[in-house]
């Protein structure tokens, strides 16, 4: 074995003269740039520091270290060829294993010469002068191993089956890049059900572009994933595969096909790559796209516990609830109102969101009270509570209003009750006196009605006698009203128009 | 680790039974069938590029066989092992090329079980090689020297040589081919070798056989070979004739048909008399290189 081992370290030193050149040459550079006067030196060189050119050298060096370490194994692999003794070796009694472990402990050598170049110059940089951009040396070397590694692997079975160092990294980067693609072909697939689920989670599908710009970051992550994992993964393979070859078990007729079925596999491995990727991506199951897609996924007694944390922080400080929160309470929402009526008695989530409305401050009760669906007793209710509780709230009226339009034979709601684009009306920049005036008048208009249909509703619908009792008593409290009511009362509220004294209502 | 001293120097021999190698489309090796019984030496003839040393490269295990097998007989030996008691010598010296001749020796000593340095040493003498000259230094002759030093130094009982003796001067020659002889003697060591030089074949093989594209087409105890192949020159010219199956190359000289014959019989010479009633057929004996010969010009036209 040492022999063999003092041989193939021999070989190496194919690989190791020009690195050696290199690093001398740069190191000389470096030196004789630093004695110059500075009036000699172009204006960029004269402002690097030592610390900065040996930067630039680490990451010349540890960005081309897949092509070295490739070039380093093709020259080491084809060593015995080039040098004119493979027929003396091949025909040596030495044991498969111990020949390739050899030629592998070769390898490894001429392998973490990149890294440790790289790292090495880092690692100085870092002496003379702490930046933040040089990154810490250890994981500049893990990376350079990783890369050589895998320039290694790629570079193993081509220079197996060709001849000549520099064709067999060519063919390397080819295939190498080949794999890469195939893996991102792999995530493509992914993120293209990741799309599709998302779109399906949409609340509104044709506003998905608003979600478009979180879909394609966690495309592109995924993509970045999985073309790194088909590349290692096929470098993986040309490693084993070459390891095997170089063995002599008879397998090197076997290299092509390894290489198809590496292509293959490096597809497969960037489908299961992207997929974990996107699955393990925080930033995008954070995202807002992320939020509504993982809403979507929970079952109604999951989702009903969100909802109680989410009307818990809001009650703490409404101004500091968290997105996902509010997401998983709006998918409430909406489960809600698309399920049947049958469904929704006893369902976890709607006891959640009338348990919010219950006691909760105005500012809680307005944007909630959307959450529970349309049409339902719980709404109804809510509102009329509402109501009762919050007097100066048009909005809760307004919602009391319309839920109870919506009962057969109920009277109807002001006419003009949806109407929400008060600028047609008021034309641009009203006075201020001029929206005080429109907003009163509307709020009287739909107190107007509200009074008459809560007045219907006395005698019909399922809301609390009492309850209504209350609600009427409070708006002919309110002395505009009352005239109102009375003008009214008899039928719908009449239309009104700002400034049409015949439209009626009190202005 | 240093190999071991101790090395079963047995003779022991190869069967290969249908073996196939392919090179892309071509099949170097095409269901070869051959076999050299321990102790034996047999002589591999054939034209270039027939898989003279694409067998010895499948035998040592550089070519991945297609097909077929190639075992040691009398018992089935692992590579490593047929390695270790076998020697093989190329028709180009294989050593690296940073490597002195006495650094060539070296390592292989260094990985071989049962280096014999004394009789290493006595080859390196014979043969008149320096130890000091780099091998790119080293002329054609000496490097087909230093691979015989370095193919059989071990003193195997296995011996592969393809084209062992290609320019080689006459005063090494000689010395190459009594060290063969010798080995044969102390040892009984069996031999696989490739030439063209028929007489070399006739002086170290017992039986010769002959490959043509990947394929053995004929085998015969290297004796024989000389003792019933006869070229039988007819005069005049038949103007028709039908050449029997023994008939292994048959061309045309200064008016006379030449027919070199296999398995000569008397009873061949009548029938051939029959050819030419009024003319004259003379028998004329061959040595063995003119036999190979004449087999080899009969593949050489049916190529």
């Amino acid at each position: 074995m040492t022999g063999l081992l003092a041989k193939d370290l021999r070989l190496s030193l194919d690989t190791l003269r020009p690195w050696a050149l290199t690093v001398v040459g740069v190191i000389v550079a470096a030196f004789l740039l630093r004695q110059l006067p500075e009036s000699m030196l172009p204006a960029l060189l004269a402002q690097l520091s030592l610390p900065d050119l040996l930067s630039v050298f680490a990451v010349a060096i540890g960005g081309s270290a897949v092509v070295v370490s490739a070039w380093s194994t093709a020259a080491i692999v084809q060593g015995d060829q080039a040098h004119g003794g493979e027929l003396l070796v091949a025909s040596l009694p030495v044991a498969p294993v111990e020949r390739a472990a050899s030629k592998l402990l070769v390898m490894g050598i001429a392998v973490l010469v990149p890294a440790a170049t790289a790292t090495t110059a880092f690692a100085l940089a870092r002496t003379t002068r702490p930046v933040v951009e040089t990154g810490w040396p250890l994981s500049i070397a893990m990376w350079g191993l990783g890369i050589s590694a895998v320039g290694a692997g790629l570079a193993m079975p081509w220079a197996l089956l060709v001849r000549g160092s520099s064709k067999a990294v060519f063919l390397a980067l080819l295939a190498g890049t080949t794999d890469g693609v195939a893996g991102a072909l792999g995530a493509w697939f992914v993120h293209r059900q990741l799309v599709a689920d998302a779109t399906a989670a949409f609340p509104e599908p044709e506003r998905s572009f608003m979600y478009m710009a979180d879909l394609a970051l966690a495309g592109e992550r995924a993509r970045l994933v999985a073309a790194a994992a088909a590349v290692g993964v096929a470098a993986l393979i040309g490693l084993l595969m070459g390891v095997a070859a170089i063995g002599r078990c008879g397998v090197r007729r076997w290299i092509p096909w390894a290489l198809v079925g590496a292509l293959v596999v490096a597809f497969a491995a960037g489908l299961v790559a992207a997929r974990s990727a996107v699955e393990h991506d925080e930033a995008f199951w954070h995202s807002r796209t992320g939020t509504v897609m993982r809403a979507s996924l929970l079952d109604d007694a999951e989702l009903a516990k969100e909802i109680g944390r989410w009307d818990e922080a809001r009650r703490r400080n409404i101004w500091t609830v968290p997105t996902e929160l509010e997401t998983f309470a709006e998918e409430g929402g909406r489960r809600m109102a698309a399920a049947p009526p049958s469904a929704r008695a006893g369902n976890p989530i709607l006891k959640a969101l009338v348990a919010a409305q219950e006691g909760a401050s105005r500012d809680l009760a307005e944007p909630g009270i959307v959450l529970l669906p349309a049409g339902d007793e719980s709404r109804r209710a809510a509102a009329l509570d509402g109501v009762i509780r919050f007097p100066e709230s048009t909005w809760m009226r307004w919602i009391l209003s319309r839920e109870l339009a919506r009962l057969p034979g109920a009277p109807p709601s002001d006419p003009e009750l949806d109407n929400l684009f008060p600028r047609l009306i008021l034309g641009p920049s009203p006075a201020k006196a001029v929206w005080n005036e429109f907003f009163t008048s509307r709020r009287q208009a739909i107190s107007a009605a509200l009074l008459t249909q809560l007045e219907w509703a006395r005698g019909h619908g399922d809301l609390d006698p009492a309850r209504v009792d209350q609600a009427i008593d409070l708006l002919r409290s309110e002395p505009e009203l009352d005239a109102a009511g009375r003008d009214a009362g008899s039928g719908p509220v009449a239309p009104r128009r700002i400034g049409d004294p015949s439209a009626g209502g009190p202005r | 680790m240093k190999p071991s001293d101790t090395l079963d120097r047995s003779p022991f021999g190869i069967a290969c039974k249908g073996v196939q190698v392919r090179f892309g489309a071509t099949h170097a090796l095409d269901g070869l069938d051959l076999t050299i019984e321990p102790g034996n030496a047999v002589g591999l003839v054939g034209r270039n590029g027939a898989g003279k040393s694409t067998l010895f490269r499948a035998i040592i295990g550089v070519e991945p066989l297609r097909g077929g097998s190639i075992s040691a007989i009398p018992k089935p030996l692992p590579l490593p092992e047929l390695l270790a008691r076998s020697g093989f010598v190329p028709d180009q010296l294989s050593a690296y090329d940073w490597m002195t001749v006495g650094k060539a020796i070296e390592f292989v000593a260094a990985l071989r079980p049962g280096f014999d340095t004394a009789w290493c040493d006595e080859l390196v003498r014979e043969l008149g090689l320096d130890r000091t000259k780099r091998i790119p230094k080293l002329s054609r002759g000496m490097q087909a020297r230093l691979a015989f030093v370095l193919g059989v130094s071990h003193r195997p009982g296995l011996l592969l040589l393809d084209e062992p003796l290609l320019g080689v001067d006459a005063v090494s020659h000689d010395a190459i081919l009594g060290m063969l002889a010798r080995l044969r003697v102390e040892q009984d060591c069996s031999i696989l070798v490739a030439s063209h030089a028929m007489g070399d074949l006739a002086r170290i093989t017992d039986r010769i056989a002959f490959i043509d594209r990947g394929r053995i087409i004929e085998e015969a105890a290297t004796d024989d070979l000389a003792a019933h192949t006869k070229r039988l020159v007819i005069r005049p010219e038949p103007a028709s004739f039908v050449a029997p199956p023994e008939a292994v190359h048959v061309t045309r000289q200064d008016g006379a048909m030449v027919m070199t014959v296999r398995g000569f019989t008397r009873e061949l010479l009548d029938r051939v008399r029959g050819w030419v009633p009024e003319g004259q057929v003379d028998v004329v004996d061959l040595t063995i290189a003119e036999a190979c010969a004449d087999r080899m010009r009969a593949m050489e036209a049916t190529a």
